[in-house]
């Protein structure tokens, strides 16, 4: 932590003496009709400055150092156009054509993880979403909303706890950053839910394929990256508050925001709030065991709760670079299903007559962020400098029971408790040799340290460290063809303290010792890296990319240590101390056409992993009480392979079309059986009609019909079911509202239209075969408020 | 140029698809589950609320069948709990038993002798088998109700 204060001090410190202050100024036309383009938005990346093109395309930046910058211009109805110059001792003009398109998508800034360069030049693709489309999803939390990007799924346990799934792979082998750092929340977790909430995510970019290089360990699926809203325009204090209301479940929820800047420094200050009932499904019963069950009323007992969320940002725009605080805290109470963790006692099935409170089995989670970005410009280059403390504050209640006979009870319901604090800090120097190799060199480090409690043992006390070291290079060897490639060297430390428990009877006189986990002390070394390239027609139409990676993955803390009954699944679950990290060698592919008004893509990959960690059934069962057959985490080979397709079509500029479809084929050899949570083929249409621009007080109003069709998954690991196929259909109708002078948005929704009784195969009540959500009625009202305090 | 563009295409697509005829069939791997196909308690199907007093015998009588090869079966009882989180004086009674299995059917007799000074309330028995691939049967399941008199 002392090195974190260092960096801290180091950078208040910097020099900041006056330098030669330079202009950046040109115009921005239309590259079919040679006409201006008026307010197209001209931003500098590295210090966030920037302004708009008046009414003759004009725009000038000011007081500016010499040094290499990153430009975008963006405007609505044409593609942004991303810019690297270099700005020597003079002042620098230029002329930008933007070409028209109907694309949404290409409208929106893509901003690579590392590299901050358009699309056509990464040799990954990447998927977006933007608040607009975290909206219109109306998901239950962040994750479920991108679930409709092909290659995307999310576990979930109930209503809103999900966890990402990247081409099927989750927990620690997929990474979710925000604002550039990793979050670490027990992700090991199957029930463990992302911490983020959606309304707190500016935009998100989802990275496929290993992505160890810049991130370290768990980049083997891909990387979801979220970055907060940024600042508002200069001069204005802007705000927006959204209320919703979701019937399946009775869930209401708030979430409001208000942020203000005067030329150089901006805040934010932003707070969600939902609280939800028992969620409603399509059947009076379920089948569990050998026993059929009441579900009262359709609504499955104890699985409300509730999220809160709370964040302030405070930020600053200088010539010498941007730096930002945000202080955030995440705040989840969920009440899981009494079958979901061991066989429900009949009075936990019993109707309470409440469908609102949360009852034993619960789950609450607090995760506190401190995040301190710098963008800072030095030597002309550009230094980025992330720090960041984050607390995971964990705790799973279920009511009080011992393993043992004549064992006291414990006296609290406090299953597990965890507390994870993690300390991040990662620098990135940004810089060219030549004007065609652009270079980024880097450290990445991690402090983590994990304290436990609670009457049952899963997760030990540890504490841990990686470090990382790596350099990426582009090179643009033409207009057309791009070239990337990057190593980085990673070292990783846990120290895991063992754990025993003494076990005492009903006069507190110990009777027994059970030794579940010794000390274990790893020292892990490791190198990961890319090769890739990028090849762009000459009218911008086809793109070829392909990208071959190595990642890899230390094993988790639970991989190497657990020694227990995991309730949710009743199988005894035994760590390795000696497994090694994972490697996977992974090739991805990716095909783009694109036109005006079309825009075609196909991904297709193959993972090839070496000791892949996984569980093996022992063919022996546990002698503990509730204790099913023994697995031992293990290492074989495995292969995931598959692609993703995507086509977006607009035949008139007011019908927006889009199919998207993924595939996922996994393979153990070692067991010679599929790997298990797979998701399966689904293929998913969606059309939305802007109905007219304008009618009386609606704006822009819109009708969207989204159909899927989800496959059966029949290629399943032994020991897990089979899911049968199903089909779902969402609609809604949203539109501007002019009252007055202001203007409110509306959404109205309904998803599964047709109360559809489905099965999910990544669900984490699959097991139970309790159906997901029924008939979902939404409505959200937005009020969006934004205020020029003075113009320039 | 489009020729090499669509072949590309072609390249690409088979190639995504390929690895699906990767399967091993050569081995036929065992995932069919072994079936717990009878349990008699007290020499009663009737899994529906078996009621019992301290110190009574529980006799049962468990039929397994695979399709390939039994291995092992676990028998368990234990206190199911009654929504307290505070119990004084009582004895929940527990019972866990392993039992070797083999061959492809298996009938096992188990005597349980509930204690005296057993804790009223409600106990859960389960049963499972698991074969000599690993795969586990679907977990039985039947409520003890134990009342003193």
């Amino acid at each position: 932590m002392k090195i974190i204060l260092a960096a801290l001090l180091f950078f208040y410190f910097i020099p900041v003496h006056a330098q030669n202050q330079y202009v950046i100024s040109g115009t921005v036309t239309d590259s079919e009709t040679a006409l201006p383009i008026a307010a197209a938005s001209v931003t500098i990346q590295e210090t966030g400055t920037g302004g708009y093109t008046d009414d003759e395309g004009f725009f000038h930046i000011h007081y500016l150092r010499r040094g290499r910058y990153h430009l975008h211009f963006n405007a609505f109805g044409y593609e942004t156009v991303h810019l690297d110059i270099r700005l020597d001792s003079a002042d620098l003009q230029l002329r930008i054509q933007m070409k028209p398109t109907a694309l949404e998508l290409k409208q929106i800034v893509i901003e690579g993880e590392y590299l901050k360069t358009r699309e056509e030049k990464r040799s990954l693709s990447a998927n977006l979403a933007d608040q607009d489309f975290i909206l219109k999803a109306q998901g239950n939390t962040l994750v479920e909303a991108l679930e409709k990007i092909p290659g995307v799924n999310s576990i979930n346990t109930g209503v809103g706890i999900s966890k990402p799934v990247i081409r099927g792979m989750f927990g620690n082998r997929i990474i979710v950053t925000e604002s550039g750092i990793k979050q670490e929340g027990q992700q090991w977790g199957i029930d463990h839910g992302l911490e983020i909430d959606q309304n707190e995510a500016g935009t998100v970019e989802i990275l496929k394929g290993p992505t160890s290089l810049l991130y370290g360990s768990d980049g083997m699926g891909g990387i979801i990256s979220i970055k907060p809203a940024g600042p508002p325009p200069p001069h204005t204090i802007a705000g927006s508050l959204r209320t919703f209301y979701k019937s399946n479940n009775g869930l209401y929820g708030i979430a409001g925001t208000v942020s203000g800047r005067n030329l150089k420094n901006w805040y934010r200050v932003s707070y969600s709030r939902q609280d939800y009932g028992d969620y409603r499904v399509p059947a009076d019963t379920f089948t569990y065991l050998n026993f059929k069950l009441p579900i009262h009323d359709q609504r499955l007992k104890n699985t409300a709760g509730n999220i809160e969320s709370i964040s302030v940002t405070a930020g600053t725009l200088r010539s010498w670079g941007k730096s930002t605080v945000k202080v955030s805290n995440f705040r989840q109470k969920a009440g899981f299903f009494a079958g979901a963790i061991g066989i429900p006692g009949a009075y936990s099935l019993r109707d309470d007559g409440n469908p609102r409170d949360i009852a034993l089995p619960s789950q609450q989670t607090d995760h506190f962020k401190i995040v301190v970005n710098n963008e800072l410009f030095i030597n002309q280059n550009w230094l980025e400098l992330d720090l960041a403390y984050q607390n995971n504050n964990r705790s799973e209640r279920s009511y009080a029971h011992s393993h043992n006979i004549n064992q006291s009870l414990p006296d609290s319901d406090i299953a597990h408790h965890w507390i994870l604090q993690t300390g991040t800090l990662n620098a990135m120097y940004h810089y060219a040799i030549t004007d065609n190799l652009n270079l980024i060199s880097g450290i990445s480090n991690e402090w983590r340290h994990n304290r436990m409690s609670g009457f049952e043992f899963l997760l030990p006390r540890y504490q841990s460290r990686t470090h990382g070291l790596f350099t990426f290079a582009r090179y643009d060897a033409s207009p057309a063809l791009t070239i990337n490639g990057g190593l980085r060297f990673d070292v990783g430390y846990y120290a895991i303290s063992g754990f025993s428990e003494i076990v005492r009877d009903l006069n507190e006189q110990p009777i027994d010792t059970i030794d579940y986990v010794s000390d274990i002390d790893r020292l892990f070394y490791n190198w990961s890296g890319a090769i890739g390239a990028s090849w762009v027609s000459q009218d911008n139409h086809w793109n070829i990319k392909v990208n071959a990676g190595r990642a890899f993955r230390l094993p988790s803390i639970p991989e190497l240590s657990v020694n227990g009954v995991h309730h949710g699944t009743s199988r005894h679950e035994k760590g390795d101390s000696l497994l090694n990290p994972e490697r996977g060698y992974q090739l991805d592919l990716a095909l783009r056409y694109l036109r005006r008004n079309l825009i075609f893509q196909l991904s297709p990959f193959f993972n090839y992993y070496l000791n892949y960690i996984y569980l093996r059934p022992t063919v022996s069962f546990s002698p503990l009480p509730d204790g099913g057959q023994i697995y031992q985490y293990t290492q074989s080979q495995a292969y995931y392979s598959g692609a993703e397709g995507t086509l977006e079509w607009h035949p008139l500029s007011w019908i927006h079309a889009e199919t998207g479809a993924e595939y996922l084929y996994t393979y153990n050899p070692e067991s010679g059986l599929p790997l298990p949570f797979i998701p399966p083929f689904s293929i998913r249409q969606e059309v939305e009609l802007t109905l007219v621009p304008a009618l009386g007080p609606l704006i822009s109003p819109y009708l969207a019909l989204a159909y899927q069709w989800t496959a059966a998954q029949n290629r399943v690991d032994r020991n897990e079911k089979t899911t049968p196929s199903y089909q779902l259909v969402n609609c809604a109708l949203g539109s501007g509202i002019r009252i007055g002078n202001q203007v409110f948005n509306i959404l109205i929704g309904v998803n599964n239209l047709f109360n559809e009784q489905y099965l999910k195969h990544t669900s984490r009540y699959r097991i139970l075969s309790i159906p997901e959500q029924g008939r979902n009625f939404m409505i959200s009202i937005a009020y969006p408020l934004e205020k020029t305090i003075k113009r320039n | 140029m489009k020729n090499t563009i669509y072949s590309l295409i072609l390249v690409f697509v088979i190639a995504g698809f390929t690895s699906c005829k990767k399967d091993d069939d050569n081995k036929k791997k065992d995932t069919t589950a072994p079936v717990i196909e009878k349990v008699l308690i007290n020499g009663k199907t009737d899994s529906d609320h078996i009621h019992l007093h301290p110190g009574d015998e529980l006799e049962l009588e468990i039929h397994f069948s695979d399709d390939e090869e039994l291995k092992s079966a676990k028998v368990e009882i234990h206190h199911a709990g009654d929504g307290h989180s505070h119990r004084m004086n009582a004895v929940p009674f527990a019972y866990n038993s392993i039992l070797e299995l083999s061959g492809k059917q298996a009938h096992e007799h188990l005597d349980i002798h509930i204690p005296d000074n057993a804790a009223d309330g409600e106990y859960h028995l389960t049963v499972q088998a698991i074969d000599a691939s690993g795969n586990e049967s679907v977990l039985y399941f039947a409520e003890l109700e134990v009342e003193t008199h």
